[in-house]
């Protein structure tokens, strides 16, 4: 049995543009979120995917407070944490925190890797000066880090490290929860690698529970048990990651799994790709319908107004209620079989 | 997996499973990675800052150049030189002497302006100490017979005070209001920096004139201290543009959401991450700023606004001599010293200015690569 630590409820958020000094009311604005549903139970990992705009970024940040939603709740244990202050949110960055996608600019460019790492327990003022140096460098150490990078700057070091350090100080005050934005699609594929398997380590070790955005489904399977999808805004599919490889239902799913190439050339030749036609619809100005309509191929096989013209709602799909999609074809398929 | 193995700080502990290890590093393995990674760089950082600027030689000697000019300027009534004010109309426009053709004479007579009471401890202890012995004219005497090297220490007294002031209200003022109207942004910013406008489109001089008149200069200590005071006003506006739009192209960088999310206030995010950050700026900045806060007051007491004769300043002292030169006679000494003395302490806090630059950022440093 799983625990749920992090409950996400119909989170929506909303950029107002064009606000200007002589208009009070905004010209436009950016749905990019809209009900969001998330559950992230404790020690499991949850993949969540995207193309970019899709608003997974921006969900990220709503979960640490570093952006209001416009509705919606975000739960930790019960405790609301939308409407946290700055200071009442300090408690809870113990047990939640976040690594974040550009590792060159999250690390200070003036504090050296000892200094970034003592920097929460200064702030949340915990253990004694020599406590707190041996759990750096026990830090340190976890993310394959060594003695030498104690005392080094940030632009000594390469992007690798750098992600290391800043994944060692999310770490360092023993979260229950973390939040990965992109934390691999600044590097190279090689270092990729050595991230995503630093991250599975430290997530059995620590006993995480991960939410992993990323852009890239390869990345997110090998570290994750859950699968969400995200386009525009909304979750389309969720699914343990296996079902989800295997069976993807949703057809922008499908067609996110075909654009993956395979190493082999034999299969490449052969498989078939979903190409999608046409342009995603603008967030300024989303559909009445399901989102993905005018891009889906699909669409054709059931009622076409049905799908432009009735949103629909994330459902479950099978006996267990872990499979969710949000497709009227979907839901078309299963009634009927 | 009910019993997640967390070990709360806050207080609230579950129940430890083996899923997850605890802290296992023990007090002697730290101390031997501890050692191992003083070896490889580094023991107290601002130790190491201070090698660094011993090690840029430039920058090295004009902070020596710089403090015994400020030690000599302060202790000024202590040392034996004749009267800055003592005009001696039988030997005007003296030509430099060297110290070792007339090193001295025993015809001091303390003749100042209003001293302050440090001040005049400072010459009872000189008139102690050396009786009425003082200097030959070294340097020269000014057309009134005064003796230019005394008038060189005792200007740079005004000319470094008014730089200190200077500096002080740019750093203080300026840098705190830049800082604060960069990170709020939105109206708070536009406020503040409409204030800076209006203040800064006002003429300057009439500014100065229209204070010191007001203000009524009864006494010329008092009228001093209405001149520093405007100096310091009109002098951190440019600072705290310049602080500001750095502030407001740092405020999204990525390590002060960092620093929110691991939970800092924002006052601590301003004092830890964001002004060390514009620390540069400010300090290439600063240097800027003295020579023309220098130059400035040689001009309003050019003027008649700033100090008054007899005291003086620098930027008096090389007026006065270039007004001394005639077709007749061409007292270079008059012109040459007081330019001299205040370019070396101008170019000194330049480079001074830019060596810290260097050993406060990090990233300019050249260390072995390991």
């Amino acid at each position: 049995m799983t625990e749920v630590l992090l409950q996400v409820r119909a989170i929506g958020k909303r950029f107002d543009v064009g606000a200007g000094r002589f208009q009070a009311r905004a010209r436009a604005s950016i749905q990019a979120l809209s009900d969001v549903d998330l559950d992230l139970a404790s020690g499991q990992a949850l993949g969540l995917v995207g193309e970019s705009g899709s608003g997974k970024s921006t969900l990220a940040r709503i979960l640490v407070g570093l952006e209001q939603p416009s509705k919606g709740s975000v739960r930790l244990d019960g405790v609301e944490l939308t409407t946290l202050s700055r200071a009442a949110w300090r408690p809870f960055r113990k047990r939640i925190q976040m690594v974040f996608q550009d590792c060159a600019g999250s690390l200070d460019p003036r504090q050296s890797v000892r200094s970034a790492l003592l920097e929460p327990y200064r702030i949340h003022g915990l253990y004694s000066a020599r406590e707190r140096d041996m759990r750096c460098m026990e830090l340190l150490e976890a993310v394959g880090l060594g003695a030498e990078h104690w005392n080094r700057f940030p632009h000594e070091l390469s992007g690798g490290q750098r992600q290391r350090v800043a994944i060692a100080r999310a770490l360092a005050l023993e979260p229950q929860i973390l939040i990965l934005d992109e934390p691999v699609s600044a590097l190279d594929s090689s270092m990729r690698a050595q991230i995503l398997n630093l991250l599975i380590e430290l997530k059995r070790r620590f006993h995480l529970a991960c939410l992993f955005v990323a852009h890239d489904l390869f990345a997110v399977q090998a570290l994750c048990e859950h699968i969400a999808v995200m386009y525009m805004g909304r979750i389309v599919e969720v699914a343990p990651t296996g079902a989800l490889f295997a069976n993807p239902l949703h057809p922008y799913t499908q067609a996110l799994l075909s654009a993956v190439p395979f190493a082999d050339p034999q299969v490449e030749q052969q498989r078939r790709r979903i190409v999608l036609q046409g342009e995603p619809p603008s967030p300024m100005d989303l559909p009445p319908g399901c989102a993905f309509a005018a891009r889906c191929p699909t669409k054709h096989s059931i009622d076409a107004r049905l799908c432009e013209g009735d949103r629909p709602l994330l459902k479950g799909c099978d006996e267990t209620g872990l499979r969710q999609a949000a497709c009227h074809a979907v839901v078309t398929q299963g009634s009927q079989s | 997996m009910t019993g997640s193995a967390l070990d709360l700080p806050g207080g609230r502990r579950t129940p430890a499973t083996a899923a997850r290890s605890r802290w296992k590093l023990t007090e002697r393995e730290f101390e031997l990675r501890q050692s191992a990674a003083a070896t490889v760089s580094g023991e107290n950082p601002w130790r190491a800052r201070l090698v660094q600027l011993r090690r840029r030689r430039t920058a090295w000697w004009s902070l020596w150049l710089l403090g015994l000019s400020s030690l000599v300027c302060l202790f000024a009534p202590l040392l034996p030189l004749p009267s800055p004010a003592l005009i001696e109309l039988r030997a005007p426009l003296l030509a430099p002497i060297a110290p070792w053709r007339v090193f001295g004479t025993f015809d001091f007579q303390p003749e100042y302006w209003p001293l302050g009471w440090l001040d005049r401890q400072l010459l009872e202890l000189r008139q102690f100490l050396f009786g009425t012995w003082q200097s030959g004219p070294w340097l020269g005497t000014d057309s009134k017979g005064r003796d230019l090297l005394a008038r060189i220490v005792f200007g740079g007294r005004t000319s470094l005070a008014v730089a200190l002031a200077g500096a002080a209200t740019s750093l203080v003022i300026g840098v705190s209001y830049g800082v604060i109207a960069g990170w709020f942004g939105g109206r708070i910013d536009r406020w503040m920096m409409r204030a800076v406008d209006v203040l800064q489109s006002l003429p300057f001089v009439f500014l100065v004139i229209f204070l010191l008149t007001v203000l009524g200069a009864r006494s010329s200590s008092a009228r001093e201290s209405i001149f520093f005071v405007v100096i310091g006003a009109v002098w951190w506006l440019s600072m705290a543009r310049v602080v500001r739009g750095t502030v407001r192209g740092m405020r999204s960088a990525a390590f002060l959401e960092c620093a929110q999310v691991l939970g800092a206030s924002q006052a601590s995010s301003l004092v830890r991450h964001l002004v060390p950050n514009v620390l540069p700026i400010v300090i290439v900045y600063l240097t800027l700023t003295i020579p023309s806060v220098m130059l400035f007051e040689s001009f309003l007491s050019f003027l008649g606004l700033g100090v008054s004769p007899p005291r003086v300043s620098w930027g008096l002292l090389a007026l006065e001599g270039a007004q001394a030169i005639n077709p007749l006679a061409i007292p270079w000494w008059l012109v040459l010293f007081p330019a001299l003395v205040m370019g070396l302490t101008l170019l000194a806090l330049t480079m001074l200015g830019d060596g810290l630059r260097d050993v406060l950022d990090p990233r300019s440093q050249a260390r072995p690569a390991p």
